[in-house]
């Protein structure tokens, strides 16, 4: 049955993977140009500055002509492509065979439901680990093609780490929603409504002073940027991420052990 | 007009609650967040008022543009962009893939009614619901700049600025089409929704970020850019007859794909 799962999830795997290589892999292109026309100090003038008035000119409070910085611009889309994955993925553990009409066939097979989901729900989880590693892969990658100066090799770890948690975020976040919800092609609308709003909240997040209010409800801003490229892990938001999700998937297992089958 | 009273009918609270979100996030930004732009003017000119005068003289012009309400409209615009986008994506895949996913097409298609004519009547519900928002849109827009700005008149930069989420609109209309003609199954509609959105801006963006002129062509999102109205007047004629070129051929290989393609029933 793993087996099974692994096959179907296989094509948007490589999809996803794909979009992931040629972020980082064509992202870096314009670094050499920005590092051999050489820099000036922008830092001094963003300190002056607002938050807003960043946002406008296209930056926010990073040295983009420093590797570092530049480097955590281009995770910040890799967060957006691997939250889409994720809630892919939690929808197809939870939901994929009822949209298909198959998981009748499934579950007359004398396997517990609880051991269908775990089985499920292991392999999204497999695949999200891999797409996190191969994050770290193809920056080194990258970095290491375009012979880019500088060791930024902890900060690759971080972010690894950072998009790990996303996604497992919203994996479960997704997985819950589709199970709980009755018809469950409506739950992973409601899980991607719910990252658009938090991505909505980032955008306002990054642009207002005051913004700490928000910053329980912007998974995005666990981990500002800030301060992870000045080295900087506040390991406390790990916690956060995982008392979420533990409490996303009890809720998943929980409504996925007592669904109804109503065929249509 | 059965057809096309039903196809309005199926993409009506689509249409209605887009409307809503796309204008609210429109009042957000315009409303809630131009007056502290506006405020943070004075402290940007401090910094600059160290520099030498000469430079000073260059840069002030500058200044003024970026501190505009069209400036800040334009920045707006990347978030109402993507936003108008998918639903325009929202709207197209549901009109053609609507039946697909409910594997009911071959009840459709044994009606007295071509294949060509369904698709067109399809295609007319889908762009009046565009036109009914972008109307709306505009009518807001009007009101919001009239407020604004001290000399406001409705001259071609207000057009063209105020147009760009329908010409946007138009490309992503056919994209979604492609996307519901091609496919084998539909299994829902959120998933494709937001990944063509929201993939189309990351391209954008990255696309932007490398600074590369001749990419353009590939990301959806700066075929008709605000910004370049702001600081030049005028779309990039280039980029236009990208955006032609890829919707007509998105519509037509739809039109394709609709009227011939053998229907598989799962």
């Amino acid at each position: 049955m793993i087996k099974q799962e692994l096959k179907n999830n296989r094509n948007s795997f490589i999809g996803f993977t794909l979009g992931l290589g040629l972020l980082l892999m064509g992202g870096f292109v314009k670094f050499l140009s920005l590092a051999e026309s050489g820099s000036m100090d922008v830092s001094e003038l963003m300190a002056a500055f607002p938050k807003i008035v960043l946002a406008v000119f296209g930056m926010n409070q990073l040295d983009v002509q420093t590797l570092e910085g530049y480097y955590a611009i281009l995770e910040n889309y890799v967060l957006v492509l691997v939250i889409i994955y994720a809630i892919k993925l939690g929808y197809n553990a939870v939901a994929r065979e009822l949209a298909d009409h198959t998981e009748a066939f499934l579950f007359t097979k004398p396997i517990k439901r609880k051991t269908i989901l775990l089985n499920k729900l292991s392999v999204g989880f497999f695949f999200l680990i891999l797409f996190s590693i191969l994050n770290g892969v193809f920056s080194k990658l990258a970095i290491a093609a375009y012979g880019i100066d500088g060791q930024i090799n902890q900060l690759i770890l971080y972010y690894s780490v950072v998009v790990f948690f996303n996604g497992l975020l919203f994996f479960a976040l997704s997985a819950m929603c589709c199970a709980v919800i009755k018809r469950s092609e409506r739950g992973s609308t409601i899980a991607y409504a719910v990252f658009f709003i938090t991505y909505l909240m980032t955008v306002i997040y990054d642009l207002i002073e005051n913004g700490r209010v928000l910053k329980f409800f912007v998974p995005l801003r666990y981990f500002e940027s800030v301060d992870l490229v000045s080295g900087n892990f506040k390991s406390l938001w790990v916690l956060m991420f995982i008392v979420q999700t533990v409490i996303f998937i009890t809720i998943c297992f929980y409504a996925f052990i007592r669904r109804d089958l109503n065929e249509n | 007009m059965n057809v096309y009273r039903f196809e309005i009918k199926n993409i009506l609270w689509t249409f209605m609650i887009w409307t809503i979100i796309i204008l609210a996030v429109e009042m957000i930004f315009m409303i809630g967040l131009f007056p502290s732009f506006k405020e943070s003017e004075d402290a940007v000119m401090a910094v600059f008022n160290n520099f030498p005068s000469q430079l000073l003289k260059s840069i002030n012009l500058e200044i003024e543009t970026f501190f505009s309400f069209e400036g800040f409209y334009a920045f707006a615009y990347i978030y109402v962009g993507i936003m108008s986008a998918m639903m325009a994506v929202s709207l197209s895949i549901r009109a053609f893939g609507h039946e697909k996913k409910s594997h009911c097409q071959d009840f459709l298609m044994t009606k007295p009614i071509t294949r060509a004519h369904l698709f067109n009547i399809k295609i007319v519900a889908v762009l009046s619901a565009i036109i009914c928002f972008n109307i709306i849109f505009v009518g807001a827009n009007l009101l919001l700049f009239m407020k604004n700005e001290a000399q406001f008149g409705i001259d071609s930069e207000f057009i063209l600025l105020v147009g760009a989420p329908f010409l946007t609109q138009l490309v992503f209309l056919a994209l979604g089409m492609l996307y519901a003609t091609q496919v084998k199954h539909i299994r829902n509609y959120a998933g494709p929704i937001v990944s063509i959105g929201l993939g189309a801006y990351i391209i954008t963006a990255v696309v932007q970020l490398i600074e590369k002129e001749a990419l353009k062509v590939i990301a959806p999102f700066s075929y008709f850019d605000p910004n370049r109205i702001v600081t030049e007047g005028m779309y990039d004629s280039r980029l236009i007859v990208a955006a032609c070129v890829l919707t007509f051929f998105c519509m037509g290989k739809s039109y394709i794909n609709y009227t011939k393609k053998e229907i598989i029933e799962a």
